[in-house]
């Protein structure tokens, strides 16, 4: 699945790199980084981020 | 058709006084999840709005319910005394975002994270000179002692001058509890926070340090907040916000933190034997505690919610303390699990522009803190009964009397 992050939104919480490390993560300067592309078997945690992030600026897109 | 004296009148302070009133919330959730209330004491009536998805609703749509437009007190305000006591909570975007930019790196999860050797070195010294005591007022020496220390230095107030930032935001917050009683119901005060002239000391206190830091900046919030370029108002509400959210919502999570785990030993137990929970157990007491019951909307346009019609200009009160115990969000709401999962309280807020800024600070602050309490030999028993502050809008725990026991 595709994870979409809309970084005009984001003000670098972190709430997503906390329930799905493997997927988002605050680098250098605290801006997000993430995987666009995700395995299907990790849909779970990211629906969790999707639902914790503060801004609603997460959003998965199925192909 | 129940009666209108059916539901509980949330805007009466006393409703909180002996216990948060659970069972009331209970009520409303399952048969007026958006409820009219009226405000027997004069005020206007406000909507209280009970359920977690319907709060989660009313915070995520700032263009429909606004925190500038009234505030986010319950209180009807003059359009001037709103202004003049608007701090970055009580705005909309664009302004909260210029406001918030100014200190929010100090408190990403990576800002935070530099903090946590500083944060256990305070709780290990406020722990054993606590414990040394034997009989204490556990409230006075460890739940308010933690947050004020780490944050006195994270803001760059002297620690000498700690207890008095804690004296005058008792006498703040205390604005409905008669031990405090400063808030006045005349005109006088309510161009201030919480319409109490303690907020004269506050200010008076901030722009004293903003005024050092000016001559003498250094690496802290109030050198940020001296050099930004805030008017003389914008500077006074943004230290009462800070020093008052960043050290009595923590101090009230810790002191409930304590109550839930000598009330369910079961739980106390359970994360003695396995201090991975400590995360969890944290979230866990912030759900609990929930140490601010609501904050204030106020309609931009007509809508609706629920199928309930909202006219533009009502109030709308969100109540974070019900939301957290919706039976729709949370397996057995009403059990204090030290392993909940997943956890998705309110106690932040419920998403949205204004989520907690010091969200991952408190959360540090807690686990820290219960790490160390539990991994002493010692425990604690109540000496006598916890003292509620009078409130509906704070959680707030005055006293707890503990007595030191070895395990």
């Amino acid at each position: 699945m595709k994870v979409h992050v809309d970084m005009n939104l984001c003000q670098s919480h972190g709430e997503c790199a906390i329930v799905a490390p493997d997927v988002f993560h605050l680098g250098d300067d605290d801006v997000l980084v993430w995987h666009d592309d995700v395995p299907e078997d990790r849909r779970a945690a990211v629906e969790e981020a999707v639902n914790a992030c503060p801004m609603a600026a997460i959003s998965i897109e199925d192909e | 058709m129940p009666s209108a004296t059916h539901f509980i009148d949330l805007s009466d302070h006393d409703a909180f006084l002996d216990a948060v009133p659970h069972e009331a919330f209970a009520i409303l959730r399952r048969e007026a999840p958006v409820h009219w209330n009226p405000e027997p004491d004069g005020g206007r009536g406000f909507w209280a709005v009970t359920r977690y998805e319907d709060i989660r609703t009313v915070h995520r749509n700032p263009d429909v319910y606004s925190s500038e437009i009234g505030g986010t007190s319950l209180e009807d305000l003059e359009p001037e005394h709103i202004e003049a006591r608007k701090a970055m909570i009580d705005t909309d975007p664009p302004r909260h975002d210029e406001l918030r930019a100014l200190v929010n790196r100090r408190f990403t999860p990576r800002a935070v994270l530099v903090w946590e050797e500083q944060v256990r070195q305070v709780a290990r010294e406020v722990i054993d000179a606590a414990i040394d005591k034997r009989e204490f007022d556990f409230v006075r020496e460890i739940s308010s002692e933690i947050p004020m220390q780490v944050f006195a230095e994270i803001l760059g107030i002297p620690q000498s001058e700690r207890r008095e930032i804690i004296e005058i935001g008792d006498r703040l917050l205390g604005n409905a509890d008669p031990e405090y009683a400063a808030a006045s119901d005349d005109d006088a005060h309510r161009h201030l926070p919480f319409s109490s002239p303690a907020a004269l000391e506050m200010f008076a206190f901030g722009r004293r340090v903003a005024q050092e830091r000016r001559v003498e900046p250094r690496d802290d919030i109030m050198t940020t907040l001296a050099q930004a370029g805030l008017t003389q108002r914008e500077l006074d509400v943004y230290f009462v916000l800070l020093a008052t959210a960043g050290n009595e919502t923590t101090r009230h999570t810790i002191s409930h933190g304590l109550l839930a785990l000598l009330e369910h030993p079961d739980e106390l137990e359970r994360l003695r034997a396995d201090p991975s929970l400590a995360r969890t157990a944290t979230e866990e007491m912030l759900r609990w505690a929930t140490p601010v019951h609501h904050f204030r909307r106020t309609a931009r346009i007509d809508t609706e919610l629920r199928g309930t019609l909202i006219r533009a200009n009502d109030k709308v009160a969100t109540w974070f303390v019900s939301g957290n115990r919706d039976e729709d969000t949370f397996d057995e709401p009403e059990r204090f699990d030290v392993g909940r999962t997943p956890n998705p309280h309110m106690t932040f807020g419920p998403g949205g522009v204004h989520h907690c800024l010091g969200a991952h600070l408190a959360k540090l602050e807690i686990r820290i803190t219960f790490e160390e309490l539990l991994a002493r030999d010692t425990w604690f028993e109540l000496a006598g009964p916890p003292e509620r502050l009078r409130s509906n809008f704070f959680n707030g725990i005055k006293r707890m009397p503990v007595s030191v026991l070895a395990r």
